[in-house]
């Protein structure tokens, strides 16, 4: 679509590229996606080098949990544009719905992920069972970790949609903070996608 | 301004009125404070480089064959530790006294915030010191100690560098939170800066998965555990160092500026320039 | 603007969705994968699938599709780069 180009579109009216919230997010997240890709290499290596221990430890993974991680942090994440996408306009009640939606998605998540953990557990299933599960619960933890944090934040976003004036075109140094909010969230998002791949589906 | 030579006006700072800036013993701290940052990445991190224990060995290696590896570096792991002593011990409190100083100053004045990071840095160079010490007395009778021992000195080194991670991470957050707050106008910190001391801070975590696994990325010798935090704490020093020394003559003089009684129209522009929005580029 | 970033990003979810239950249909749903097929072609295919979906999420949900061409491309390649780490793995280690 024209609108995604600097170029002049249909209606005549030049988009200029903007970086979007604020730029030190932009720096926090590559470094902290250069981390995991760390993290993500050198499962690939492990899991390629054995895989038949991989693959059979794998089995014990329940893809539902995998399936239901994913299709809530991508809603979460889509409920967040929209709420941005809301408190851009004025629309702070919409906003501040939206926001509050995919908080609880977000919370959801964690909580989830933390039945999924006792089960393991239940079945004797630690982090020092073997290779596999080192992986699993380390990535998924560091994750939960990031995730939590990403909780904390998406309250914090709220507030400052909260904050805003409404029906007034809010100032861009508000919408930064909230856009970065949102950032940090769909980063979240982002690694889960690649998480689920690795742990979850079975190749 | 009059200049009589170059270099008499840059000791002593002439204002156009002739007058002895009163600061420039502290200007010349600051910068010293800045470039000691520095200084301690390249001797610490060098002495660590130089003493042949890097990279890291595993902790589920034999403790004989640890042992013979060891006492053949012997003099190199001396040297190493005297060089991470030396540079820990001056350096590295040196600037992070100048940091808490300079978050002060420049970006958020709570006394709170400088305490801790006064004593966060201390805790920093202090652990450090032990791994220094640790690892010279490890040196030092590695040929006549048991194998078993000389590992569990080994370790010693590695959990000190890594497990007391929490007055790292709380150093780093703490100065993240401090520049992204509201007072801080961006003068020597912008707010990047910020974002990458709470990255930092976040890696910190990783130190503490090294007690629960004896080999692979997870333990103490890891590609995740020990270089993550490892390389990450040196690279938040060596970048918070370089803005340091970079951006001090800015924020010296938007802080000069602010205070100045008489009107300066034409820095105004160069003042302007100083305050970076948030929403602007790097 | 603001507008076409929503639609821009609702259609991106329902994509999103669609990939991720296409992906589990095809390791999961249908018995789960043996060893039948190569491994490595569905670690492939679950790669790359995974690594659409993050070009989704980072081009309409963190908007970098308008952003300037530096920036945009940054993200763009830890993608590729990562994702052809993974691939090359299943690959050419065994």
């Amino acid at each position: 679509m024209s609108a995604t180009t600097s170029g002049v579109k249909g209606d005549g009216v030049r988009r200029l590229r903007r970086i979007p919230a604020e730029p030190g997010i932009w720096v926090f997240a590559i470094l902290d996606m250069l981390i995991f890709a760390e993290m993500f290499g050198i499962y690939g290596w492990y899991r390629a080098d054995h895989y038949e221990a991989f693959h059979a430890a794998q089995s014990t993974v329940i893809p539902a949990f995998g399936l239901a991680y994913t299709v809530i942090l991508l809603t979460s994440s889509w409920l967040v544009v929209l709420a941005i996408s809301a408190a851009r306009r004025g629309a702070l009640d919409v906003a501040d719905k939206l926001a509050r939606g995919g908080l609880a998605l977000g919370v959801s998540f964690a909580v989830l992920k933390l039945i999924e953990y006792g089960t393991k557990l239940g079945q004797g299933i630690t982090p020092v069972t073997n290779d596999f599960f080192m992986f699993f619960f380390v990535m998924t933890f560091v994750h939960l970790l990031h995730a939590s944090v990403g909780i904390g934040v998406l309250v914090y976003m709220r507030r400052r949609i909260r904050a805003l004036s409404p029906g007034v075109s809010s100032d861009a140094k508000s919408m930064g903070v909230i856009e970065t909010c949102g950032i940090y969230w769909h980063m979240v998002d982002l690694l889960w996608i690649v998480l689920f791949a690795l742990l979850y589906l079975r190749g | 301004m009059t200049r009589s030579t170059p270099n008499e006006a840059e000791e002593l700072e002439m204002t156009s009125t002739g007058r002895v800036d009163p600061d420039s013993y502290d200007r010349r701290l600051e910068w010293l404070g800045g470039w000691s940052g520095i200084a301690w990445v390249i001797i610490c991190g060098g002495g660590f480089g130089a003493s042949g224990l890097l990279p890291v060995w595993s902790p589920s290696t034999k403790p004989g064959e640890l042992a013979a590896h060891l006492s053949d570096i012997k003099y190199q792991i001396l040297i190493g530790m005297l060089l991470v002593l030396v540079g820990g011990l001056t350096f590295l409190l040196t600037w992070s006294l100048t940091l808490a100083y300079q978050i002060r100053k420049y970006a958020n004045s709570s006394p709170l915030a400088t305490g801790v990071l006064i004593l966060t840095g201390l805790t920093g160079a202090l652990i450090g010191m032990l791994c220094g010490v640790i690892g010279s007395a490890m040196a030092f009778r590695v040929d006549t100690l048991a194998p078993d021992t000389t590992q569990l000195l080994y370790d010693l080194i590695w959990f000190l560098f890594l497990i007391p991670w929490p007055p790292f991470m709380l150093w780093q957050t703490l100065t993240g939170f401090a520049i992204l707050s509201d007072a801080n106008k961006q003068t020597m910190f912008p707010r990047w800066t910020g974002y990458f001391s709470l990255w930092a801070g976040a890696l910190e975590l990783f130190s503490a998965l090294s007690v629960f696994f004896y080999n692979g990325p997870f333990s103490y010798n890891g590609l995740v555990t020990f270089w993550v935090p490892g390389v990450s704490f040196f690279a938040w020093v060596l970048v918070m160092a370089i803005v340091q020394v970079r951006r001090l003559p800015l924020a010296r003089a938007a802080l000069a500026g602010e205070s100045s009684t008489d009107q300066t129209p034409n820095d105004d522009t160069e003042l302007q320039s100083i305050r970076i929005p948030s929403v602007a580029g790097i | 603007m603001n507008e076409l970033v929503r639609q821009r990003a609702t259609v991106s979810y329902a994509l999103l969705l669609g990939v991720t239950l296409v992906a589990f249909w095809l390791t999961v749903g249908h018995g789960g994968a043996g060893l039948s097929e190569s491994q490595a072609l569905i670690w492939t295919q679950i790669i790359v699938l995974a690594f659409v979906k993050v070009r989704w999420v980072l081009m309409d949900f963190m908007e970098l599709r308008s952003a300037p061409i530096g920036l945009r491309v940054l993200y763009e390649l830890w993608g590729v780069a990562v994702a052809s780490v993974l691939i090359a793995f299943a690959w050419l280690v065994t």
